[in-house]
């Protein structure tokens, strides 16, 4: 079993129709073993009384959910508006061209994560990380250097 | 000219923390309307107060309450934070900085129109702001202000965190409640309307996290005062969120009817050393551009699509002459083709066109009839032909910049490049 | 009834009528692929947008609800050119190879591009590349390169079917359409997307590049392979049956079809059929068969058993040329239920309670199933699940305890209740005792046209054979153990067991080669039509050429009531039940090994193998809804443990 059976009924309970526990799930599934496995996509079609096709489908949908385990470390780069007028199409293209890249650690792409006055933003494993400069990024993707440090708020205060 | 209603006491205090969001006056306004006030009461305040819906459309939220059916059935309110407009960063501010003020906005919006079950809908990507919203609404159930007979009274509310998982549709209403039914975020036909048929096809109320944050304010202070801040039309605050090419970029609380130049040169401290202002993207990347001579147009719903653009959730990305108008709308295109649902012809097939076709431009190796070509699918797309506003959302900026800054696709579509974006310098 | 006017015509609909129905019915086309009369709106493909009055730009048609007063406009240059723009979108990634496609000729992409499309492509980019040609087991094959996603299949899938056998995978302009976490399409239902598909995307296997719509001669028909008769449209291409379509009777299918009655089309092509007659298994002519047959009929006592596929018009030839005929072979002994209401099939859409004794419609009438399975309330009685798909109220019980069980149920608070019931097993009374109409699902097609043909006799013709009471024993397309007589005749399509032991064996014609009107499990009686040449004489006409018996059998022994014992026989779509165990079109989907259910207390593994009574060999699966005691066995299997077999003992090989 993926899911703890006592938490998916609690999670199932919160909702007026249980089908609604599909998205919970399918997080609490990857939280627990890194991804979406098919066993999981059983369990939760099970426990919100939908087809497993759908919660397959359902899968395919959302970018967040992985279908397979990924690396320890893992940056995704904003390459939106303010992130890619900001460098972070050649910022992604040199960090994936660093040794290690798809087996130690992972260089994805994210659209837009909110945080368009950190330019380049990015997600360092659940971290929102910014601004990105070449060197942060590759020492973030070395050891996980830097994100010890709570997330910088930027120019929110106006 | 900034006034810090809903941003106030964020940088200063930890607001994430109850007795300190408290301390600062903190619930009263839920304390008030649950104890001392009626719901129609509320409802009210919150419609004399003309708050219009700060997520984009700029609906008034009590008439948007005012058309929940009364027919006994239960009713929901759905809070749309699922923020994605490239360009947008307000609400993750409100979530993660002053969680507690959305709360209380969820009790008085919910008391006030007799909903007893709200989900505050969270984009997967906020990670942090699930988490500390999690722990404001573990505290405030701690101090019996959310779950069963709310401050002792005979109202009750649940309210859930509800987290998408990387699509940007699911701030459409609709898709955004298909998204907490758990299925696929595909816009559903309307009419029916949440308000009639939302969420378990019962009469729901889909408002921004902004617009929620707003309500307390509005019950401590009553609606005849929200009317009087700022436009009379648009009343009230609206954080905008600046970025790009700007010295100081950020979220700036503004009085409605704030010039767009104000907030540009002063706030945000105007464009970066040594250049000058190309365009302005107001409502992110979904608005038609605004050129220097539009600076002077005043920040609120109906001056700003006056001025042929739209105020939207104030995300303004800032251009500076250095900036292409063809690579802008290839980023931008890049993001709706990724962010297309899927479920209508013109935005699924249309946007990945157009995207093709502003890479080969973009490259330098387009022909002169795709700029005629852009201009025929910016009407295929556009135009409230698509079930949903994401395929006007797609081709908006770029039928902006096909009529103002034609020659450089004309230059593009003849060979010429613009030089790459610079790589990252900063620290 | 509202009126609005459509392109300077005036037409009065009913209120909540959308726009492209109200276009229909004034006689103009606004050209559609998402929608479909019964699914839900969806406004996705973009196609039928339309100019209304008043209205600051296009309207879906499909979305929009007709109001009082409504002027539409669906030619104006601005439809026009939105037409023409959608169709060159949904070009840009399609194959151009009409002259290859399966559905060309019958492809609404194809037409409305002659129609209202744009000359010439401005798309210069690559086209994406999708997978061809994919196979969906059983009976699909899926183009993605040719899928527009009209998202027409989903939909049936999730609010006709209900069990999302092809979903959306991914999104945007990567969607595509599919079974998903499975290769295969485990429904019964599969068929009808090839009719949705308005494209040449989802095809069927057995009829892929066998014929060119234009080519086709369409007869309207029905099928027969189960109690309800679906109305079809049957397909020829010189004198060949090509393909079944549904042809929409709102009172029996709804517009689907099943997949056994679809694809089961092989008769006319197998080469296992009979069509000689035969005389102590040696090929002999008609005229000399028929006259062996005429001498048995006045040899002796006469008896006829069958007649449950035979037409209305056969079945009484058949009775009035034996005498004493009864239709009821197998479990089934009641067709009708005295004294209640009949209920027809449209009478599940209205009903606010269903209750199903002992009965599973999915394998036994399975497009009657897809009226129950969105059911709010069925409450399901029996040792076995009655619900393919879908939710329901259980009570389980012993299979002698389903009276006592009905008993419990009260519905008096419902408005509109209707009781289910396969006729088997002595039920009457606590049935009658519900005061709910009642809907018999039967399990040989015609047993309803048989009963009223009076094809029922008190005693049991059997016992009376193996009294050594009847000399000439008539089979008419059945195939059951039967004692030794005199002259046994045996009326069949295709070789059996019985028909080895038949000192006469007549051939007969096939489900399409014969005329006649057959009555449903409603009460509704259609027409059949001969839609290709027969291999052999219809049943009907071998009755026309004969004389009646001298003698039919008379005093027989009592019917014994059948037994009740542990073992439960339950019919499957595919398990074989009459002809559909020789058709080469269901060989993917026939079960190899017989499956017998059982309840997990018994500790036997899933996929165990096992014999039954030292007899049969199966394969275990294992079930948490049967009732403990209850071993479950298809019918063609317990047929062969004889009928009145009660008792089970599984026991692992």
């Amino acid at each position: 079993m993926v899911l703890h059976p006592q938490e998916t009924a609690e999670i199932v309970a919160r909702y007026p129709l249980r089908r609604s526990a599909v998205l919970p799930l399918l997080w609490r599934a990857q939280e627990r073993i890194g991804y979406v496995s098919d066993a999981a996509i059983g369990e939760v079609a099970a426990a919100a009384g939908v087809p497993a096709s759908e919660v397959s489908s359902v899968v395919t949908f959302y970018t967040m959910f992985r279908r397979f385990a990924p690396p320890a470390r893992r940056l995704q780069v904003c390459r939106s508006l303010a992130c890619a007028m900001a460098g972070a199409d050649a910022l992604v293209a040199r960090l994936r061209s660093l040794p290690g890249c798809g087996s130690e650690f992972a260089v994805e792409t994210v659209e837009c994560l909110a945080a368009c006055d950190r330019a380049v933003a990015g997600l360092y494993n659940e971290g929102l990380v910014g601004p990105l400069s070449m060197a942060g990024a590759a020492s973030l993707l070395r050891d996980g250097g830097g994100v010890a440090a709570p997330v910088q708020t930027g120019g929110e205060r106006g | 000219m900034i006034m810090r209603l809903l941003t106030d006491g964020i940088g200063e205090a930890d607001l994430a923390d109850i007795g300190v969001y408290r301390a600062r006056g903190g619930y009263r306004a839920a304390e008030k309307a649950v104890k001392t006030m009626t719901p129609a009461e509320v409802s009210a305040e919150v419609v004399a107060a003309n708050l219009r819906g700060r997520g984009g459309a700029g609906f008034p939220a009590g008439r948007k309450w005012s058309f929940l059916p009364n027919d006994g059935r239960a009713r929901y309110l759905c809070v749309n934070g699922d923020e994605s407009e490239p360009g947008s960063y307000s609400n993750r501010m409100l979530i993660e900085k002053s969680p507690h003020l959305l709360v209380e906005g969820v009790i008085c919006s919910c008391y006030a129109f007799g909903c007893n079950f709200a989900v505050i809908y969270l984009r997967g990507e906020f990670y942090e702001g699930a988490r500390i919203l999690e722990k404001a609404l573990a505290e405030a159930a701690a101090a019996g202000l959310v779950g069963e007979h709310i401050l002792g009274s005979e109202y009750s509310l649940k309210v859930l965190v509800h987290r998408g998982a990387g699509a940007y549709i699911c701030g459409e209403e609709s898709a955004l409640l298909e998204s907490i039914e758990g299925k696929r975020g595909h816009p559903r036909v309307r009419p029916p309307f949440p308000a009639v048929a939302g969420l378990y096809g019962m009469p729901t109320v889909v408002n921004n996290v902004e617009t929620i944050c707003n309500v307390p304010g509005i019950v401590n202070n009553g609606g005849a005062w929200f009317a009087g801040i700022g436009s009379p039309k648009s009343p009230g605050t609206k954080v905008c969120s600046v970025s790009g090419h700007v010295r100081r970029p950020g979220n700036y609380e503004l009085v409605m009817g704030t010039p767009l130049r104000e907030l540009i040169e002063e706030h945000a401290g105007g464009i970066r050393d040594g250049h000058q202002l190309k365009m302005i993207l107001p409502a992110g990347a979904s608005s038609a551009a605004m050129t220097p001579d539009k600076l002077d147009t005043l920040l609120d719903f109906d001056a700003m699509a006056a001025a042929g653009s739209m105020l939207g959730s104030a995300g303004m990305i800032v251009c500076d002459e250095t900036t292409c108008a063809v690579q802008v709308a290839l980023i931008g295109e890049r993001f709706y083709a990724h962010e297309s649902c899927g479920k209508c012809t013109p935005c699924r097939e249309g946007t990945k066109w157009v995207e093709k076709v502003l890479v080969r431009l973009e490259a330098g190796e387009g022909r002169i009839q795709d700029v005629d070509l852009l201009k025929s699918l910016v009407g295929q797309i556009g135009g409230g032909k698509c079930l949903c506003p994401l395929g006007d959302f797609a081709v908006t900026y770029l039928g902006s910049a096909l009529r103002l800054f034609e020659d450089e696709f004309i230059a593009h579509a003849q060979g010429h490049t613009c030089s790459r974006i610079p790589e990252v310098v900063s620290a | 009834m509202i009126s609005c006017t459509i392109d300077g015509r005036t037409v009065s609909v009913e209120p909540g009528t959308l726009l492209v129905e109200a276009a229909r019915q004034a006689g103009i086309n606004v050209p559609v692929y998402c929608y479909h009369p019964k699914l839900a709106p969806a406004g996705a493909c973009r196609m039928c947008l339309v100019e209304i009055e008043k209205m600051p730009k296009l309207q879906t048609a499909c979305t929009t609800t007709v109001s009082e007063g409504m002027v539409v406009r669906t030619t104006t240059d601005q439809v026009k050119a939105a037409r023409k723009g959608v169709l060159e979108l949904l070009l840009i990634n399609h194959p151009l190879d009409c002259p290859i496609c399966d559905k060309g000729g019958e492809c609404d992409l194809q037409d409305f591009t002659l129609h209202y499309g744009p000359p010439a492509s401005r798309f210069l980019e690559e086209k994406i590349q999708r997978r061809k040609h994919t196979d969906i087991p059983p009976f699909l094959v899926l183009d993605e390169e040719r899928c527009i996603l009209c998202q027409r299949c989903v939909r049936f899938e999730d609010e006709v079917v209900g069990e999302r056998n092809l979903v959306l995978i991914d999104r945007g302009g990567a969607m595509v359409i599919g079974p998903q976490g499975r290769s295969d399409y485990p429904g019964y239902f599969a068929g009808n997307n090839t009719e949705l598909c308005p494209v040449g995307a989802l095809t069927s296997k057995s009829y892929r590049f066998k014929a060119r719509p234009w080519d086709l001669q369409h007869t309207d028909t029905i099928c027969t392979q189960c109690s309800l008769h679906c109305n079809v449209r049957a397909d020829t291409r010189h004198g060949d049956l090509m393909r079944l379509m549904s042809r929409d009777n709102p009172e029996v299918d709804g517009g689907w079809l099943c997949d056994r009655g679809r694809y089961a089309i092989g008769d006319a092509r197998s080469e296992a059929r009979l069509t000689q007659p035969l005389l102590h298994g040696e090929p002999v002519s008609w005229d000399v068969a028929l006259a062996e047959v005429q001498k048995a009929l006045e040899a002796g006592p006469v008896a006829g058993l069958g007649g449950g596929r035979l037409s209305n018009e056969a079945a009484r030839a058949f009775r009035e040329i034996c005498g004493t005929v009864d239709w009821r072979v197998g479990r089934q002994v009641h067709a009708t239920v005295p004294g209640v209401p009949e209920a027809k099939p449209s009478d599940l859409d209205e009903a606010d309670v269903v209750v199903l004794v002992d009965t599973c419609v999915a394998e036994e009438a399975p497009v009657l199933d897809l009226r129950i399975r969105h059911h709010k309330r069925v409450i399901d009685v029996g040792p076995v699940p009655g619900m393919r798909v879908g939710e329901a109220e259980r009570i389980l019980c012993r299979p002698d305890g389903v009276a006592d069980a009905l008993a419990t149920i009260d519905l008096k608070g419902a408005s509109h209740p209707v009781v289910i019931w396969n006729g088997r097993g002595e039920l009457v009374a606590a049935i009658q005792a519900l005061g709910a109409p009642v809907l018999m699902v039967h399990e040989v097609a015609n047993a309803r046209g048989a009963h009223d043909a009076g094809l029922e006799v008190d005693g049991d013709i059997l016992a009376a054979a193996a009294a050594g009471k009847i000399h000439t024993l008539w089979l008419a397309g059945v195939n059951v153990p039967v004692p030794e007589v005199a002259v046994l005749i045996v009326s069949e399509l295709y070789p059996t067991e019985v028909t080895k032991r038949a000192s006469i064996v007549l051939p007969v014609a096939g489900p399409f080669e014969r005329a006649g009107t057959f009555t449903n499990l409603g009460g509704l009686t259609q027409q059949a039509v001969a839609v290709i040449k027969p291999l052999a004489l219809s049943d009907l006409q071998i009755f026309q050429r004969l004389k009646p018996a001298a003698q039919p059998a008379k005093d027989l022994p009592a019917r014994q009531p059948l037994r009740v014992g542990n073992l439960v026989a339950r019919p499957t779509l595919y398990g074989g039940q009459g002809n559909t165990r020789f058709d080469p079109t269901l060989e993917p989907v026939r079960p190899t090994t017989p499956v017998v259910i059982v309840h997990p207390s018994r500790g036997l593994a899933p996929g165990t193998r096992v014999v039954i009574n030292d007899q049969l060999e199966a394969v275990v699966a294992v079930h948490a809804d049967v009732h403990p005691d209850v071993v479950v066995v298809p019918d063609r299997l317990a047929a062969g443990l004889g009928p009145q077999a009660a008792l089970a003992a599984v026991i692992p090989a």
